[in-house]
């Protein structure tokens, strides 16, 4: 046995190393980076698969690992770039992309519907099915009347110790605090920081991890996304979701965004792909998953009560400003909360 | 000859590194020119000093646990009891299997503050806190080194295996257990334990995924914020210096305490008794490293198996091609290593196994960056196998060569030319004293350095997912996706479904080849 082994290993792992080597991507086909979680993007890519009968060539993403990811990629790769469509799960990236001009401006005729505030004015991206950044505490341990309605609740005395927020330096928690750092301004969104720090906020390692813990009843309350808190709703923990600020700054709402990257080796493909992702039915099917896309058009029925944009105060963001006050924001949050 | 080997030592690390010194070129060359500009101020502040002694304490915490759980299941895995032996030493090496988050996770579920044990020992005893703290480094520390213990039990278990009978049964007749403990089994393991600590020292210095889930900060997020949150590679690569240094300096000193590079080896395979309290001591660890994660899993996945076969079976196969293709790069590397370190002297491989630590001490980001620089650089082979699964083995492969690389190192140095000389002046041709008797010879140690070398390249993610081609995906990166929207069922069921085929794996490996860690040819030759 182990002569034979000896014989067909490396024969077995030429064999291997031959199937293993790739080859350049074929046409008819169209290369997609996804950040948006694959459990509810390849779906969507299937059937775009199937209406226009492009094979479609996914690389996804793990927000959970905190991995580079995707856009270390693309910038990596801009001297010969493999990418189509970047579909992206938030917007600072999207910017951050396009100032690096890593991104072929392209209107797609389907999202003229979209909001214009959805939109990159210039063309380069384009908002679809959003998330919010929503308070989540455990009803367990938060009676319902001490439950916490705006941010600032997080920095009471009654939540001292209890509290948990995703690493703001990734993500959508690092995209909600550039936001603050933007829409309150510089001083007062630092020391809203210090307070949520001095007050015991613990650091976990994604909104995913933040939301387990007060599901659990590790803690007691935090700061998610709403497909998040919604994974914990539909599984029945003992939890409840808050729109923050709702009679003060409003809840941030965070969409999808979807790019064609400049130079992509499908370019008429990837257009196709735009309009696709960009599309109505695309947003209604969002919707419908379990993750609660929030439809940015209007007319689009919403994923539940507790998900419909139309009811809730939204936080009024100028993205470019957004992107403007991230190394700020960014630079200060490292020093505060890892240490 | 001796330079050839010399020149075979630095291609093996040559080509393991090259993504980090591709790397490393780009962050020195900015677009002013060659510069250190990006190794300047703020890489040694009083905020990363901090971050990198908590790191360097989460690591020295793991390794020692590492080897308290490792030298028990190393000595039962060693033991003359063959089936106990072989069993245990195939379930000690499932823990490398399950993805660390999700032991960690497990760990949360069942001692966290809302954990059962936690829960049930507040209301037994009536507790106003809970008994333990797992989000500390401490407990960061617990749970890497149940996550990493296998590098040291294998490496023990070699050690165990390689010690002369004959010196056991002398050591017993002329002195007691502390004397023996001390005089007898301590230098004689001290190499092979230095060498296993050091391994669980730096993944665990580099790990990131159990420190976040417990919310302890490590250095290791300075590099993640750099590439995630500034996006600036040459500034990654910069942060990486000090605690390259730090663990450069741990190995240095780690090597240097060790007196013989390689231990000598008696009579492969021994009559080591399976004493009581070393098979509790291995069933203990077992159930804590294992067991306890297993059961988790279990629970959680609630026969979710179905689901997770659909959701993810594609990438199953993937990972297990994948993981083969890089398990046969590493032992390929490996085999060059150890036999370029046979034939140097004693400094030689000293220095050799310092350089072929390096590897670890590059953080898996750094080295899928690295791998795509060389690609869009045009640079032979990288670009000409782009974009394709054997660049994702690469990937592995180039983070972990230490392992295959020491182990079969240790074993081809501590082997005796005999047998080889013997077999050629009777006539025995290069292909026949290969497998006839170098590969018998070396057999435990290949089957253990395989074995590690699947594992871990099955369980890569870091430059797997910069790599990996469109349209293909490894497991570890479903599994880091499914995690993120909580599909905890999915997750648990995957992970049990992986432990199973691999265990059965291992399972049938032993029964083919008669255990893996059973030597084929009963009498060596005590090196010079």
């Amino acid at each position: 046995v182990l002569r034979s082994s000896c014989a067909t290993a490396p024969a077995l792992i030429l064999l291997g190393a031959t199937l293993a080597c790739g080859g350049a991507p074929a046409a008819g086909e169209v290369v997609v980076y996804t950040a948006h979680d694959l459990l509810f993007s390849e779906p969507i890519l299937k059937d775009f698969e199937r209406q226009h009968g492009v094979r479609v060539r996914l690389v996804g993403d793990t927000e959970a690992a905190k991995t580079t990811g995707l856009v270390n990629r693309l910038i990596q790769m801009r001297d010969r770039p493999e990418a189509d469509v970047f579909w992206n799960n938030e917007v600072m990236n999207a910017v951050r992309l396009s100032r690096m001009g890593l991104v072929e401006p392209y209107v797609p005729a389907t999202a003229a519907d979209i909001p214009a505030r959805h939109r990159d004015p210039a063309g380069h991206w384009v908002g679809f099915g959003a998330r919010a950044r929503v308070l989540l505490y455990n009803t367990n341990l938060v009676p319902a009347d001490q439950a916490p309605r705006s941010i600032f609740d997080l920095c009471k005395p009654a939540l001292r110790g209890r509290i948990t927020v995703a690493n703001p330096l990734f993500g959508t928690a690092a995209t909600h605090a550039a936001a603050l750092f933007a829409t309150l301004g510089e001083e007062r969104a630092r020391q809203f920081f210090l307070a949520l720090r001095d007050n015991g906020c613990r650091v976990a390692a994604g909104n995913a991890l933040a939301r387990n813990l007060v599901a659990d009843g590790e803690l007691a309350a935090c700061l998610t996304d709403t497909d998040d808190a919604n994974e914990a709703l539909m599984a029945g923990k003992p939890v409840a979701m808050v729109y923050p600020d709702q009679d003060g700054l409003g809840a941030l709402v965070i969409p999808n965004t979807v790019l064609l990257i400049r130079g992509g080796p499908h370019p008429d493909q990837g257009r196709k792909l735009v309009d696709h992702l960009a599309s109505r039915e695309v947003e209604a099917r969002l919707a419908r998953m379990d993750s609660a896309q929030m439809p940015l058009r209007p007319g689009i029925p919403a994923p539940g009560r507790h998900f419909d944009l139309e009811a809730i105060k939204t936080m009024a963001v100028d993205w470019n400003a957004v992107a403007d006050a991230w190394p700020a924001s960014t630079r200060f949050l490292q020093e505060t909360f890892i240490r | 000859v001796k330079q050839v080997r010399r020149l075979l030592v630095l291609l093996v690390v040559a080509a393991s590194l090259a993504p980090a010194l591709a790397m490393l070129v780009d962050s020195l060359r900015g677009p002013e020119g060659w510069s250190l500009r990006a190794f300047g101020d703020g890489l040694t502040d009083a905020r990363r000093l901090g971050l990198l002694g908590r790191s360097v304490l989460v690591a020295l915490g793991s390794s020692a646990l590492a080897l308290v759980w490792g030298i028990p299941v190393g000595y039962v895995a060693a033991s003359r009891s063959r089936a106990l032996g072989s069993c245990v030493e195939t379930l000690s090496l499932l823990p490398l299997l399950l993805p660390s988050l999700v032991t960690a996770l497990g760990f949360v579920h069942l001692f966290g503050r809302a954990g059962v044990v936690t829960v049930w020992l507040r209301s037994a005893f009536d507790l106003q806190a809970p008994p333990f703290d797992l989000y500390t480094p401490a407990g960061a520390a617990w749970i890497l080194s149940l996550c990493n213990y296998p590098c040291v039990s294998i490496l023990a278990a070699q050690g165990f295996r390689s010690i002369d009978p004959a010196s056991v049964r002398a050591a017993r007749l002329a002195a007691g257990p502390w004397q023996r403990l001390w005089g007898f089994w301590r230098p004689l393991l001290m190499p092979w334990l230095v060498r296993g600590a050091l391994l669980v020292f730096l993944l665990s210095f580099a790990d990131f995924g159990v420190p976040s889930a417990l919310m302890v900060n490590v250095y290791p997020i300075e590099v993640f914020t750099e590439l995630s949150a500034y996006l600036d590679v040459r500034r990654a690569i910069a942060v990486c210096a000090p605690p390259a240094a730090v663990a450069l300096l741990f190995v240095v000193v780690a090597l240097g305490a060790t007196r013989a590079p390689w231990p000598l080896a008696g009579r492969t395979g021994n009559d080591l008794r399976s004493k009581p309290w070393a098979v509790a001591a291995a069933l203990l660890v077992l159930t804590l490293s294992l067991g306890l994660p297993l059961l988790v899993l279990l629970w959680t996945a609630q026969g979710a198996y179905g689901e997770a076969l659909r959701t993810a079976g594609e990438q199953v196969l993937t990972s297990l091609r994948i993981a083969l293709l890089g398990t046969g790069m590493l032992l390929a590397a490996g085999g060059v290593f150890a036999w370029a370190c046979r034939g140097l002297l004693a400094r030689g491989q000293r220095a050799a196994e310092l350089a072929v630590l390096l590897p670890l001490l590059v953080p898996g980001a750094v080295v899928g960056l690295g791998i795509l620089r060389l690609v869009t650089a045009g640079v032979w082979p990288f670009a000409a196998i782009h974009p394709g699964e054997a660049l994702v083995a690469y990937g592995a492969a180039a983070r972990f060569v230490a392992i295959p690389a020491l182990l079969l190192a240790a074993a081809a140095t501590s082997l005796h030319a005999a047998p080889l000389d013997a077999a050629r002046v009777h006539g025995a041709g290069r292909w026949r004293v290969f497998t006839g008797i170098l590969l018998p010879l070396l057999w435990p140690a290949v089957a253990g350095a395989a074995t590690l070398s699947f594992l871990f390249c099955l369980g890569e993610l870091p430059a797997a997912v910069l790599v990996n081609p469109p349209g293909v995906m490894t497991l570890p990166v479903r599994l880091a996706s499914l995690l993120h929207f909580g599909k905890d069922a999915l997750v648990a069921a995957l992970c049990v479904i992986l432990c199973g085929l691999v265990a059965a794996v291992l399972l049938l490996g032993l029964l083919l080849t008669g255990g893996p860690i059973r030597p084929r040819l009963r009498h060596a030759y005590r090196a010079d």
